[in-house]
């Protein structure tokens, strides 16, 4: 009887609650809970032969300060914002000419930018490295047409890392920005037309503020993935291509240190969460509407 | 006369109904007796001994096996030979690497795996101190106990492997471009040519790519000495620039002759050679590790008696002399080499006197003040 009224009376304090309550369950459970394991395995030492030890050390942290691995951590942020920026240049004309000339194909053509999703990453990336090695399709066209005298060094390089990257990630850029434009109201850009804005004017001081929302939820959705990502500068980096993903599976897999693994992913995700929370902020409610 | 007939049928009829049905029975008596472990016991081939009939019945009542092991090594004849001998259905999963296992159980000690295929020493000791080493019982495996030499047997009992095999650390060259003078000596692979640069892969194993250099340098594979793997970093650093790839497994690029000289294992090297001739390992003069390749039985085994079944099995002279021939490695079973042809045994018999140079496992290298040395210099080599 007592929990009854209870119940009842928490409802009419809180009535939201309901509705919230499986997805908090749902948070605590797949997110919150996993993440407090991982922080507190941040905090333990390993002894010999990768045995992890109840033994509190801040260690793990500390060791985090080497040049190598701020080093790996500047890297993969310099990657991640060139994959976003990347992506934005090559996503919003495509997204653009999708809404403004796609007519009754407009279906298609975003099917057309989703279907290679359809397909696995890992054969997608084993695809793209088949065309760029050294025996692969550019360079026997190259070759084949005189232009290059020996193959080009494409793969194992900064270069292809970033290319692998924005290749894998950029429908996630158009679909928000397809999203946005989509919904925005032609007549504005009439009215601007009509007021004499240059087309170059109309979309920096019309459209592109206006989509401002797809433009800061597809920035997220490629950042976020790139910057985790390992299976990239796995397949097609070499020597100096290192990111923080690859360097969590390294102390997690190669060393077997978890404890250091599970630190490095703690100041990922710390990453992950400020620049989630600073876009959310610059992009309102569209961008966070957008990014879900 | 008819009703005659037709009587005089009838029983006839049934006389020789009754007959049958009393000679029937007694047959199918008989077949029910023969008892399914005698059977497996006279039909064991010469030279291998059966497992208990205790083990015998509860493997086949356990019916399936768990195997955790290296993708497309094995050759799935042995799979299949023991699945067909002993109705037993295996399950095989797979890893890419060593650590990868060693991480795997380090989380999580009683995962249900029967035996774990292709490990190292210092793998096998790394799961026995997290505690996912299971007991290995020697009547149920007496081909093991018959067959591979007592320092090996020991490694049964303390880390729950058996040993099937030895191997070096090593390396291969491509014969079409590769013509140094320097051949066999380490300097091939870890001092290059200029014109090697960005053709080379290393081993995507910090024990192995640290403990080559050491030895290239003189020193032990498995140093922990500050200035000795000081000294192995700045050579690695050096060699940074040639490397494409940290790899286990580089076949693809070796066949398409990207890549050019190769970090690998003794008989992984032979079994590229064998996909594309080109390819040739050497045994680098300076020497190397000596390892041994180990089967681990881990405690979450769901299925115990079917592994030391399968690991009987596999002990068997014919069927280890036929893993050999596929894996191109020295065999620990001391009854194989006979069994082989002749033109294999260059390939999996140690040259006489190379083990001298090279180091058995030591802790040093892969535990304390070495590990963290050791990590520190892969991290640099990977950045």
């Amino acid at each position: 009887m007592f929990l009854r009224e209870r119940i009842r009376e928490l409802l009419a304090k809180y009535p939201y609650l309901p509705s919230v309550g499986p997805v908090s369950i749902w948070v605590i459970l797949f997110v919150i809970a996993p993440l407090g394991v991982i922080l507190y395995f941040s905090f333990l030492t390993t002894g010999d032969f990768g045995v992890i030890l109840h033994i509190f050390t801040l260690e793990n942290y500390l060791a985090m300060a080497r040049s190598t691995v701020v080093e790996v951590f500047l890297r993969t942020l310099l990657f991640s914002t060139a994959i976003s920026m990347l992506c934005l240049l090559l996503g919003y004309p495509l997204a653009y000419f999708i809404v403004m000339y796609g007519g009754r194909w407009k279906i298609l053509l975003v099917f057309l930018v989703v279907l290679p999703e359809w397909t696995s990453y890992l054969i997608r990336l084993y695809a793209l490295r088949s065309i760029v090695r050294s025996g692969g399709l550019i360079n026997s066209v190259l070759l084949s047409l005189g232009l290059i005298s020996s193959p080009l060094p494409l793969l194992y390089n900064p270069f292809t890392v970033v290319v692998g990257l924005v290749y894998g990630y950029l429908p996630l850029m158009v679909l928000p920005l397809y999203a946005s434009l989509e919904g925005l109201d032609p007549s504005l850009l009439e009215a601007s037309g009509d007021l004499g804005a240059t087309p170059f004017r109309r979309f920096f001081t019309v459209t592109l503020p206006l989509t401002k929302g797809g433009v800061l939820a597809g920035i997220l959705l490629t950042f976020i993935p790139a910057i985790g990502d390992w299976l990239v500068p796995l397949l097609m980096g070499g020597p100096g291509t290192l990111m923080v993903g690859n360097l969590v599976f390294l102390h997690f897999i190669d060393v077997g240190n978890i404890p250091a693994g599970s630190a490095i992913g703690m100041a990922l995700t710390v990453i992950i969460l400020l620049m989630l929370y600073f876009c959310i902020r610059a992009g309102g409610k569209e961008a966070t509407e957008r990014i879900i | 006369m008819k009703r005659r007939i037709l009587a005089i049928s009838l029983v006839l009829l049934l006389a020789i109904s009754l007959a049958a049905i009393g000679c029937g029975p007694k047959e199918g008596v008989e077949q029910q007796a023969e008892d399914p472990y005698e059977e497996y016991v006279a039909s064991l081939p010469g030279g291998s001994f059966p497992v208990s009939p205790e083990c015998f019945g509860q493997a086949i009542e356990e019916g399936e096996l768990l195997i955790y092991e290296w993708p497309d090594w094995w050759p799935e004849e042995v799979y299949e030979g023991f699945s067909e001998e002993f109705g037993i259905k295996i399950t095989r999963d797979a890893y890419a690497t060593a650590a990868e296992v060693r991480t795997k159980f380090a989380l999580a000690p009683e995962t249900p795996f029967d035996l774990v295929c292709a490990m190292g020493i210092e793998d096998v000791i790394s799961l026995s101190k997290v505690g996912a080493a299971g007991p290995i019982n020697p009547d149920w495996a007496p081909n093991v106990w018959k067959y591979v030499p007592g320092k090996y047997l020991e490694l049964a009992s303390k880390y729950s492997s058996v040993a099937y095999h030895l191997f070096f650390t090593a390396y291969m060259y491509n014969t079409n471009y590769v013509d140094d003078p320097r051949i066999p000596s380490w300097g091939v692979l870890l001092e290059p040519e200029e014109q090697f640069k960005g053709k080379i892969t290393l081993l995507d194993d910090q024990f192995m790519v640290v403990g080559s250099a050491l030895k290239y340098l003189g020193y032990s594979f498995y140093s922990d000495n500050e200035e000795e793997l000081m000294e192995a970093e700045e050579l690695l650093m050096k060699l940074k620039p040639y490397v494409m790839e940290y790899s286990t497994w580089p076949l693809a690029l070796v066949k398409e002759d990207e890549a050019l000289i190769v970090h690998m294992w003794s008989g992984d090297g032979w079994f590229m050679h064998d996909e594309y001739e080109a390819i040739l390992p050497v045994l680098p003069s300076e020497g190397a590790d000596l390892g041994v390749g180990l089967i681990f039985h881990p405690v979450g085994s769901p299925n115990p008696a079917a592994a030391h079944l399968f690991v009987n099995y596999l002990f068997r002279p014919e069927v280890n002399a036929f893993l050999i021939e596929k894996i191109f490695y020295p065999p620990t079973h001391t009854a194989v080499l006979g069994l082989l042809p002749e033109e294999l045994l260059p390939v999996v018999t140690v040259p006489e006197g190379y083990s001298d140079k090279c180091d058995p496992f030591d802790p040093r290298g892969v535990t304390g003040e070495g590990l963290k040395i050791r990590t520190k210099i892969w991290e640099e080599l990977k950045s």
